[in-house]
């Protein structure tokens, strides 16, 4: 589906990530880890032409979408849900999902959004508020909705778990899950909260100060006892042979 | 017993309302006023009120839908005034066989040039209304067109870069205009034909009502905009830009099209200023007036609702007035301890400011969540989420 081959990206001046490539399956979800400022959110503002490209290619589905602006990348069915502020919080929960259905008509917009409703029950609810006064795990669903609304090809999914507490941080990773299982979505996610994306995730990439550190199956990397310690946070305990735990360590302390 | 219970919440409701209190202030305002000087101030106030009204509107839809620091208001309004201070007295002119290329104004030709225009206007009332929604088109067109011009650079910057630019932007075309005899006469102010003429000494009472329809109009106009799909694109560029654009909205675009509209409106409130005092002054069109007044009017009232602007004009309006009339009588003994009464607009302004941030900081009539949608839809799903 999407295929990033030796990008340098950055802003400014300032090169982030360096001969980076990777690919996304179709219907597949797609994790990237790693410790802060590895350069995740820099690869997902690359994409969608946020972040200056220095060199490289990005294909989806075989066709270039490199310096294409980033309102016409959202026509050609890349939904960006960004990590702060995915939501308008001076907007009611249904302008906000027919706000992300902008570009599609207003009759499919309203289907649509009756159908997002049903997918996210909690939504109805609140179907009148401001999205400003929805708690934070509401808000997130709405995100994720409003990502939906268009019927995306592909979705970039940034750092959802952000001060989220971990019950509702793991129902929201369900409902990603239950979108690519569900709806057959392709699904490419930045995730700071390793174990359980790893958990939930086909292929995953680490990356770490702008570079592939590791690439392939999610659930191996979980098997990697120095990765996981050295850069996400995941400590082998090997008493309890292959449980792992996660341990609160700071997890940036490591990479400078 | 239900029914008269739920007419007096009803009524109770609209007591309570913030839009009444003012309207009360306003009103008791303007009867001391027409008690204690008569009905000529209250005229001049009313027109202050309908020009600024009209101006700080267009300021409301950048800055306050759109959230564009928009502190070059005066650039706009600028715009309105030359063009009406340079064109359509020269078409006429062109007509009548009289100078009307660069000659037209300089001081000794605009003198003997303008009068004439002036008795030609006067002798039919169909060619004065021509002649006033001339200069309204004209006012209007230059508008939009400034206005696009200080998009294109302005557009790709943000926040406090972009604040300064447009302050800077407004100031460099003051002194273009002053400088630029060709334009408006430059230090010596070009008089301005007059589409009220005709109505001799009841000119004042004319103007009054007309420029009140125009207000009305522009403010219909801007409500049924900011509540339309496109109202609504405006709030979301305000919100969260990245979002907006992650959306598919082409965010040049709609800024480009809020800044575009804002100016038009407010150069034809800049238009009709140059008809009321019949002459334009570039030395006048000072940022101090048309840029942080609005910006005082448009934070008293409330930003983000039309209706709070056009209140905060009035009562902000009236207060000025009372202050520039009674400055000497009633604070005359500030005097004594070494300050002069002359400077206290200037001083309402700043406290305004301060007051409003601390104690109003959404102003006197809040922005109202709108429904986008039909009422009766809204009925509906309020039904289901009852149920």
């Amino acid at each position: 589906m999407l295929t990033v081959s030796n990008l340098s990206s950055g802003y400014g001046k300032l090169k982030v990530l360096y001969d980076l490539s990777i690919d996304v399956p179709e219907k597949e979800l797609t994790v990237v880890v790693g410790p802060n400022g590895a350069g995740k959110t820099t690869l997902l503002c690359s994409i969608m032409n946020i972040a200056n490209v220095f060199s490289g290619e990005i294909l989806l589905q075989d066709s270039s979408i490199k310096g294409i602006p980033t309102h016409n990348l959202a026509q050609k069915g890349i939904s960006y849900v960004p990590q702060m502020g995915n939501v308008f919080a001076e907007l009611t929960v249904m302008d906000n999902l027919h706000m992300a259905g902008y570009m599609l008509s207003k009759s499919e917009a309203k289907d649509k959004a009756e159908q997002m409703t049903e997918i996210f029950p909690v939504l109805k609810k609140f179907i009148h508020r401001l999205a400003g006064t929805l708690s934070g795990g509401e808000r997130r669903m709405l995100a994720i909705a409003m990502g939906l609304m268009k019927n995306p090809k592909l979705m970039l999914l940034d750092e959802l778990s952000t001060d989220l507490a971990p019950i509702i941080a793991e129902r929201v990773m369900m409902e990603v899950a239950r979108m690519r299982d569900e709806l057959g979505i392709t699904i490419l996610m930045v995730e700071q909260m390793a174990k359980r994306a790893l958990e939930i995730g086909d292929t995953a990439y680490l990356l770490v100060s702008g570079e592939v550190k590791y690439s392939g199956d999610a659930s191996a990397l979980l098997h990697e006892p120095e990765l996981c310690s050295m850069y996400l946070g995941i400590k082998h305990s090997s008493d309890k042979g292959k449980e792992f735990e996660l341990s609160v360590m700071d997890e940036g302390s490591e990479d400078n | 017993m239900t029914t008269q219970n739920g007419i007096s919440d009803k009524f109770k409701n609209i007591l309570l309302r913030r839009e009444l209190h003012v309207g009360i202030i306003i009103a008791a305002l303007l009867a001391f006023l027409y008690a204690s000087r008569g009905i000529n101030i209250i005229l001049t106030i009313l027109i202050q009120v309908t020009i600024f009204a009209i101006i700080t509107m267009s300021l409301n839809l950048e800055s306050g839908y759109t959230g564009i620091p928009q502190f070059g208001r005066v650039a706009a309004v600028i715009a309105g005034a030359f063009a009406v201070g340079g064109i359509p007295g020269r078409i006429m002119a062109s007509f009548m066989g009289l100078p009307s290329g660069r000659e037209y104004t300089l001081d000794t030709v605009n003198f003997k040039v303008v009068p004439e225009i002036n008795n030609l206007l006067a002798s039919s009332w169909l060619m004065s209304l021509g002649f006033l929604i001339m200069c309204i088109v004209i006012a209007g067109a230059s508008g939009a067109i400034i206005g696009w011009l200080i998009s294109r650079p302005a557009i790709r910057l943000k926040e406090a870069y972009l604040g300064i630019s447009m302050l800077a932007i407004g100031d460099f075309f003051m002194w273009v205009g002053h400088n630029w005899n060709l334009l408006v006469g430059g230090s010596t102010p070009a008089n301005v034909p007059d589409p009220f003429r005709i109505f001799g000494a009841a000119r004042f009472n004319v103007i009054v009502p007309v420029f009140f329809v125009i207000a009305i109009i522009i403010f219909i106009y801007l409500n049924k905009l900011t509540r339309s799909p496109f109202g609504r694109n405006l709030r979301m560029l305000r919100d969260n830009e990245l979002s907006a654009n992650a959306a598919g909205l082409n965010i040049v675009k709609v800024r480009t099209q809020s800044l575009v509209i804002g100016a038009c409106i407010a150069a034809i409130g800049g238009g009709l200023y140059v008809l009321y005092t019949g002459s334009v002054a570039a030395i006048g069109m000072t940022r101090l007036t048309f840029t942080f007044w609005p910006w005082a009017y448009m934070m008293l009232g409330g930003v983000g609702s039309n209706v709070g602007v056009f209140m905060g004009v009035f009562l902000l309006t009236i207060l000025r007035t009372m202050i520039i009339i009674f400055r000497s009588q009633w604070f005359g003994f500030l005097l004594a301890v070494g300050i002069d009464p002359l400077w206290l607009e200037f001083t309402l302004l700043g406290a305004v400011i301060i007051i409003v941030i601390l104690f109003l900081p959404h102003g006197l009539v809040p922005e109202k969540v709108e429904a986008m949608l039909p009422a009766n839809r809204v009925k509906k799903v309020m039904a289901q989420r009852e149920l």
